[in-house]
C-alpha cells in the first residue's frame, strides 16, 4: 500500500468514526433539503385539505323549507293562522320534493294545529291521518306519538272522551320504545279526560305521573299544567287546603313563565275554592284578580268567563 | 459517496421513499382539486337548451338563470342568427330540467328592485312536454323603466287635455255656467225691485195690522241684507272666477311640463341604473358569499345553531 493509497485508507476511517460519533452533523444538508423541498409542500398540502373539508351541509332546496316553516311559525306567534298556513303548506311542499320524511311529519303536524286554531277540525285530522295511515313513508316513533297526541286533542275538543283517551293511549305506546319528551303532555291530557269523567283518583294519579315526566324534561308550562290539573281533583275531592296550595305553585311557576291565561285560571281556580268553603268575598277577590289580568292581555273570552262567574256569585 | 450509502443504514431505498412521498403529495393534490371541482358543480350532468331574444341587451354569459327562484343554470353562449336575433344558450343542470317544458317561457328579470340581472324560467303546465337537449323555449320581452314612463305620460296626456276643455268651457263667457251666474244676479236685481213695491203696499195696509207689517218689514229687511249680500258673493265669484281658471290653466301646464321632465330624467337615469343595481348585487351576493364561508369555518360553525324545524307546542291545558 503506497502513501496515497494509505492517506485515503485514513480518510474513509475516518469518515466513518465520524459518522459514528455525529451521525446528524453528516447529513444534515441532506435533511435540510428534505425538509424544505419535500416535507414543507407536504405540510402546506395537509393544511389546504384540512381546510378545505367543510361540514355537512343542508341543501339549498332545505334550507328554503326551513326558512318558510320559521315564517310560518313567527306567523302562528302573532296570530296570522292564514299566513301561517300558507307557509307551511309551502314548506311542506318542499319538504316532499326532497323527501325529509322528519319535516314531512312536522309541517304535517304544524298545519293540522293551525286548522284546529281555525276550527277546521276536519282539514286536522286529515293532516293527522297523513302521518297515521302512511304506508309509503316510515314517521319515527316519536312523531308518530305526536300525531296521536294532537288527534287526541282534537276529538277531546269535540267532546268524544273515550277515542280521546283511545289515542292517548296509542300516543304513549309509541313513546315506550323510544324517549320521546312528550308522555308528561300525554298523562295531563288523560287527567284531564278523567276530571271530566269525574274520575278523581285517576285523574289525581295521571297529573302526578305527568308531573315526573314534565319535571324531567323541564317543561314549565307543562308542569304548571300537571299541578293545576292536580289542584282541579283535590277541589272535586273536597280537599281545599291542598288544593288551594297546589293552585298557588302553579300560578308560581305561570308567573314565572309569563303565561297570563294560566296565571288567570290559576286565580279562578282559588277562587272557586274559596267559592267551595263558603267564603264569598274571599273568591270575588280571585275572580277580579283572574279578571283584570284578561282585560290587561286583551283576551276576550277569558274576560267573559270570568265576567260570568262573578256575576253568578254576586247573584 | 457510494461507500457512505453503503455504509449508513438511513440511506437504504432513499429513492424509493422520496417517490412515495412525492405520490402520496400528488395523490393529495388530484384528491383537493376533485374536491373543488365537486363544490363548484364543475362534475354535474348540463344539459343545453335556447331561446331567441330580438336584443342581446342586458344579457350576458355567466348570467344566472333561475326557476322559481332556484339557481338551475346559467347562461352559457350569445351568438347572432342570420336574421339579426340573439340565440341565448342555456346550461342548466340536469336534474332540473324536469321543470322545463315545452311552453316554459325565458324573461329577463331582476331579483329585486336593488338586485341582479338574471334570467327567469317558468315552470310549465303540467301537461306540457319536456324540453330535451339542444330544445328552444320562448322568450317574453320585459318592459323597460323608460317605456313604463312613456306608457303613464300617454295614459295622462289625454286626462289633463279633458280637464282643460272643462275649464275652458267653465271659464267661457258664453258659456252655460257664465249666463246661470248673469241670470242669477239679474234675478237678485229683480227681487230688490219687488220689495220696493212690497214696501209702498204694506205703508197702505190697516193700523191694525201695524205690528204685523212691522215684522214683516224686519223679515224683509233681513231677507234685503241676505239678498245685497248674495249679490255682492255673487259679483266677487263672478270677479274672481276668471283668475281662479287662470291659476288652474297655469297649474295644469306646469304639470304637463314637469311629466316630460320626470320622463327626460328617466330616459337619461335609466341606462345607469342597471349597472348601478348590478353592482349592488354583485356586492350583496359576495357579502353573502364571504358570510357563508366563515360561517363554515371552525370554530365559528360550531358556535352558530343550524337551524332547524320543530312542532309546534300544543298545550294539554288549553
Amino acid at each position: 500500500m503506497n502513501n496515497r493509497e494509505q492517506r485515503a485508507e485514513d480518510r474513509i476511517q475516518n469518515t466513518e468514526v465520524r459518522s459514528q460519533k455525529f451521525p446528524l452533523k453528516k447529513c444534515g444538508s441532506y435533511y435540510r433539503l428534505l425538509s424544505y423541498c419535500l416535507l414543507f409542500p407536504a405540510y402546506c398540502l395537509l393544511f389546504l385539505t384540512g381546510c378545505g373539508s367543510t361540514p355537512a351541509t343542508l341543501s339549498d332546496m332545505h334550507v328554503k323549507a326551513i326558512d318558510i316553516h320559521q315564517s310560518g311559525e313567527k306567523a302562528f306567534k302573532r296570530g296570522d293562522y292564514k299566513t301561517s298556513l300558507k307557509l307551511y303548506s309551502d314548506a311542506l311542499r318542499i319538504n316532499r320534493s326532497i323527501e325529509n320524511i322528519d319535516g314531512i311529519a312536522i309541517n304535517l303536524m304544524n298545519l293540522a294545529t293551525v286548522h284546529r286554531k281555525l276550527g277546521e277540525r276536519d282539514n286536522a285530522l286529515q293532516c293527522i291521518d297523513e302521518i297515521l295511515n302512511s304506508s309509503s313513508l316510515s314517521f319515527t316513533q316519536h312523531r308518530l306519538s305526536e300525531a296521536s297526541y294532537l288527534k287526541a286533542i282534537l276529538y277531546l275538543d269535540n267532546g268524544q272522551m273515550d277515542t280521546s283517551l283511545e289515542w292517548s293511549d296509542k300516543a304513549l305506546s309509541f313513546c315506550q320504545q323510544t324517549k320521546c319528551g312528550t308522555e308528561g303532555r300525554i298523562y295531563n291530557l288523560k287527567a284531564k279526560i278523567s276530571l271530566l269523567k269525574q274520575e278523581l283518583d285517576n285523574a289525581l294519579q295521571c297529573g302526578a305521573k305527568g308531573l315526573d315526566f314534565n319535571k324531567n324534561f323541564e317543561d314549565n308550562q307543562e308542569i304548571a299544567n300537571s299541578i293545576r290539573l292536580m289542584a282541579e281533583a283535590k277541589t272535586a275531592k273536597k280537599e281545599y287546603l291542598d288544593a288551594r296550595k297546589l293552585y298557588e305553585e302553579a300560578m308560581q311557576i305561570d308567573k314565572a313563565s309569563g303565561l297570563t291565561n294560566k296565571i288567570a285560571f290559576d286565580l279562578v281556580g282559588i277562587g272557586q275554592v274559596f267559592l267551595h268553603e263558603g267564603k264569598k268575598e274571599e273568591a270575588l277577590r280571585y275572580f277580579k284578580r283572574a279578571l283584570s289580568i284578561s282585560e290587561s292581555s286583551g283576551n276576550a273570552k277569558g274576560i267573559a268567563d270570568v265576567k260570568n262567574i262573578i256575576e253568578k256569585v254576586r247573584k | 459517496m457510494e461507500l457512505m450509502k453503503e455504509k449508513d443504514s438511513r440511506f437504504v431505498n432513499l429513492e424509493k421513499k422520496i417517490g412515495l412521498f412525492v405520490v402520496i403529495a400528488i395523490a393529495g393534490i388530484i384528491v383537493a382539486i376533485f374536491l373543488l371541482g365537486v363544490q363548484q358543480d364543475i362534475f354535474t350532468s348540463k344539459t343545453t337548451i335556447y331561446f331567441i331574444a330580438p336584443s342581446g341587451k342586458n344579457i350576458n354569459e355567466g348570467q344566472s338563470v333561475k326557476l322559481s327562484g332556484f339557481k338551475i343554470g346559467k347562461v352559457k353562449k350569445l351568438s347572432l342568427d342570420d336574421i339579426a336575433s340573439v340565440k341565448v344558450e342555456l346550461s342548466i343542470n340536469t336534474k332540473y330540467m324536469k321543470w322545463i317544458k315545452s311552453d316554459s317561457k325565458a324573461r329577463r328579470t331582476k331579483e329585486a328592485l336593488i338586485g341582479e340581472e338574471i334570467i327567469e324560467i317558468t315552470p310549465g303546465s303540467i301537461n306540457a312536454k319536456k324540453v330535451e337537449g339542444q330544445g328552444v323555449i320562448d322568450y317574453e320581452r320585459v318592459k323597460e323603466l323608460s317605456e313604463m314612463a312613456e306608457e303613464i305620460q300617454a295614459e295622462i296626456k289625454p286626462v289633463l287635455t279633458d280637464i282643460k276643455q272643462i275649464i275652458s268651457y267653465i271659464n267661457d263667457p258664453k258659456g252655460n255656467i257664465k249666463q246661470t251666474l248673469g241670470n242669477i244676479q239679474k234675478l237678485s236685481e229683480d227681487i230688490l225691485v219687488t220689495q220696493k213695491h212690497v214696501d209702498t203696499l204694506i205703508q197702505n195696509t190697516d193700523q191694525n195690522l201695524k205690528s204685523t207689517i212691522t215684522n214683516v218689514n224686519t223679515l224683509l229687511d233681513s231677507a234685503k241684507t241676505t239678498i245685497t249680500n248674495t249679490d255682492n258673493i255673487m259679483k266677487k265669484i263672478d270677479k274672481d272666477i276668471p283668475g281662479i281658471m287662470e291659476k288652474a290653466n297655469k297649474t295644469l301646464e306646469n304639470v304637463e311640463k314637469t311629466t316630460g321632465e320626470i320622463k327626460k330624467i328617466t330616459e337619461q337615469a335609466a341606462p345607469q341604473i342597471p349597472p348601478i343595481i348590478e353592482k349592488g348585487g354583485n356586492i350583496a351576493e359576495g357579502t353573502k358569499d364571504i358570510v357563508d364561508s366563515v360561517k363554515k369555518v371552525w370554530p365559528i360553525r360550531s358556535l352558530i345553531k343550524q337551524p332547524e324545524e320543530k312542532t309546534l307546542k300544543v298545550d294539554s291545558y288549553e
